[in-house]
């Protein structure tokens, strides 16, 4: 099977090729499998870079994480041990009184595509429940998520429960979605925040990466 | 539609009612006024507003009511973008096809993606809509087990809704001099997909994975529903409304360029040609943004459309479409959280800059508890009825 064709199909939400190239796949060893799934992941940074770019919108995000998710039910099974090691993992999920996962879920598939183990703590989640899996986990990364307004408020309750817990200096936290603004990080005290996924995910990379 | 005195309304009312269709005429058409236009996109935020839970007045029609004049008093805007009629949570959960629901803990009406239409069925629905919607997207829709009882129940409450309707309208414009944002409808065909049939989630994935099925049906759509609904709407008067026809444009939200010059825009541009030609304005209520499919609009004569910005930058809309009237920019973080004077001073700039082709509007849809404060919404409101250009 040929990597880079693999890369291309990705990149360029070639369903029917992609199909094709993880058919050939199945019969091939392990270590092709990983090298499949390395090119999987440099085909979704490609998809990363055409959506900021400005040709791929949400609607190709939406199909991307769908052929990304496909492509790795087929892949993974065939690695028997031969799995790469991630970047170092991270929390996800869409804040207490917003239930919308659509943009999530296309955050969720693009760092899973770019090597980091992304936990998903679902959507409607509470300031507790976030902080108990903070603990729990161990993760330094928190995502947090909210199309809402009233999410900015659950953001801001979250961020204080980590800081009451102890836990605000050890762990970064994103806020992503159609609510955010710069003027509303400032007012949850988020480190960062992004409406786009390719921008969101670079900075929870370097903040995993310790750059 | 009978002229404003045939329809029993005040001179008080009908004095009202002729200033602000000038002054929302005038602003389509980037004439001078004396003052800029107001036009509340206020949703469940006055229910709150009004004391009430979601549930207390989405359910209960006399406190609905009650919300609305509330807000009306209280802020006085020149027209309105809903009466407490949107989502009519009452019908729909009788018929069963509600996917809105009331969060009552956080105090919120949320909606779900939902499918009614199967990806293999756009041809079904093409060649026997009739005979698909009462054998399977009639069957989806209501809850499962639906009596005739039940039924009759759900056609009552409809009957109900539609009478608190023609009420809400009527005490606007008789009681408060003040408009509706229009009277007629036009609808592009991949909203129906998006919103009702396939859901925003399978209608992206379409794009791709059935292309030429889903041009085909809209194209049938098209054909068979937008245009027959956009001629009735032609034909109507809008007395008391601040356009003509509204139009939703929301699906777009999720396209990227190449599949909004494709599914989009060969339909949206013809409803626009259509209006253009009728000498009809078109009130355009946009979710998310709008300017990256700037180049389409560059063409559209001033004059038609008045477009609800939400996400865009107003100030950069302005430079980029000079010819699109439009409400919105006020930003919500301002109201939800700054103070009386901030906001001013934002309306100020807002107002100032924008002046000619612009009415007062918000920067979203107001749903939520914090989106803004009374304090913040009076001082600003008074400001900009009171403010000359």
């Amino acid at each position: 099977m040929n990597t880079e064709e693999l890369k291309m199909a990705i990149g360029d939400l070639d369903e029917d090729k992609v199909q094709a190239l993880l058919e050939e796949l199945s019969e091939s060893g392990a270590q092709t499998a990983a090298a499949a799934l390395s090119a999987c992941q440099e085909g979704m940074e490609i998809v990363g870079a055409k959506y900021e770019s400005g040709e791929y919108f949400v609607a190709d995000l939406i199909f991307a994480g769908d052929l990304m998710s496909d492509a790795a039910a087929v892949i993974k099974p065939l690695l028997a041990g031969e799995a790469q090691e991630p970047i170092g993992k991270m929390a996800i999920c869409t804040v207490k009184g917003d239930i919308h996962d659509i943009g999530k879920n296309i955050v969720k598939a693009l760092l899973e595509a770019s090597g980091i183990e992304a936990i998903d703590l679902g959507v409607d989640v509470s300031p507790d429940s976030i902080v108990e899996s903070v603990k729990k986990s161990g993760v330094k990364v928190l995502a947090l998520s909210g199309v809402l307004t009233l999410a900015i408020d659950t953001m801001k309750q979250t961020i204080s429960a980590l800081d009451a817990a102890g836990l605000r200096s050890e762990v970064k936290v994103i806020i992503g979605g159609a609510a955010v603004t710069a003027e509303y990080c400032a007012y949850v005290g988020a480190d960062a925040w992004s409406l786009s996924a390719a921008e969101g995910i670079n900075i929870c990379r370097n903040w995993l990466k310790g750059v | 539609m009978p002229k404003l005195a045939e329809r029993g309304i005040g001179m008080d009312a009908q004095k009202k009612l002729l200033e602000r269709k000038e002054l929302f005429d005038n602003a389509i058409a980037f004439k001078r006024n004396k003052r800029v236009p107001m036009l509340s996109n206020f949703f469940t935020w006055k229910i709150y507003d009004a004391g009430y839970t979601a549930k207390e007045a989405i359910y209960d029609y006399a406190v609905m009511e009650d919300v609305v004049r509330q807000f009306i008093e209280r802020y006085q805007f020149d027209a309105y973008f809903d009466l407490g009629t949107r989502n009519p949570m009452r019908v729909t959960n009788a018929f069963g096809a509600g996917r809105h629901y009331i969060d009552e803990e956080n105090d919120t009406v949320l909606v779900d993606d939902h499918t009614i239409l199967l990806r293999d069925e756009y041809s079904e629905y093409i060649t026997g809509k009739n005979e698909w919607y009462w054998s399977k997207g009639f069957k989806r829709t209501a809850k499962p087990g639906l009596t005739i009882g039940e039924l009759k129940n759900a056609v009552q409450e409809f009957l109900v809704f539609g009478q608190f309707s023609e009420k809400m309208s009527s005490m606007l414009s008789s009681e408060y001099g003040a408009l509706r944002t229009a009277s007629g409808y036009a609808m592009v065909p991949f909203e129906n997909l998006f919103l009702t049939l396939r859901g925003m989630r399978e209608a992206s994935l379409d794009l791709r994975k059935s292309k030429a099925e889903i041009k085909e049906c809209m194209d049938f759509m098209f054909e068979t529903e937008s245009l027959p609904m956009l001629e009735q709407s032609l034909a109507l008067e809008s007395n008391d409304t601040a356009a003509d026809i509204s139009c939703a444009f929301l699906g777009h939200s999720v396209l990227n360029t190449s599949q909004f010059e494709e599914f989009y825009w060969p339909y949206l541009k013809a409803i626009i040609d259509k209006a253009s030609a009728a000498h009809k304005t078109i009130f355009i209520m946009c979710e998310a943004t709008m300017l990256r499919f700037a180049e389409f609009f560059e063409d559209v004569p001033k004059g038609v459309l008045f477009v609800q910005l939400e996400q865009d930058d107003v100030f950069e809309f302005r430079k980029r479409l000079p010819n699109i009237a439009f409400t919105g920019g006020m930003p919500t973080n301002l109201l939800g959280f700054g103070t009386p004077e901030e906001c001013i001073e934002y309306a100020k700039r807002l107002i100032g800059e924008l002046g000619d082709g612009y009415a007062f509007g918000t920067d979203k849809m107001m749903s939520y508890r914090n989106d803004a404060k009374r304090e913040n919404l009076i001082a600003v409101c008074d400001f900009v009825r009171e403010y000359q250009i």
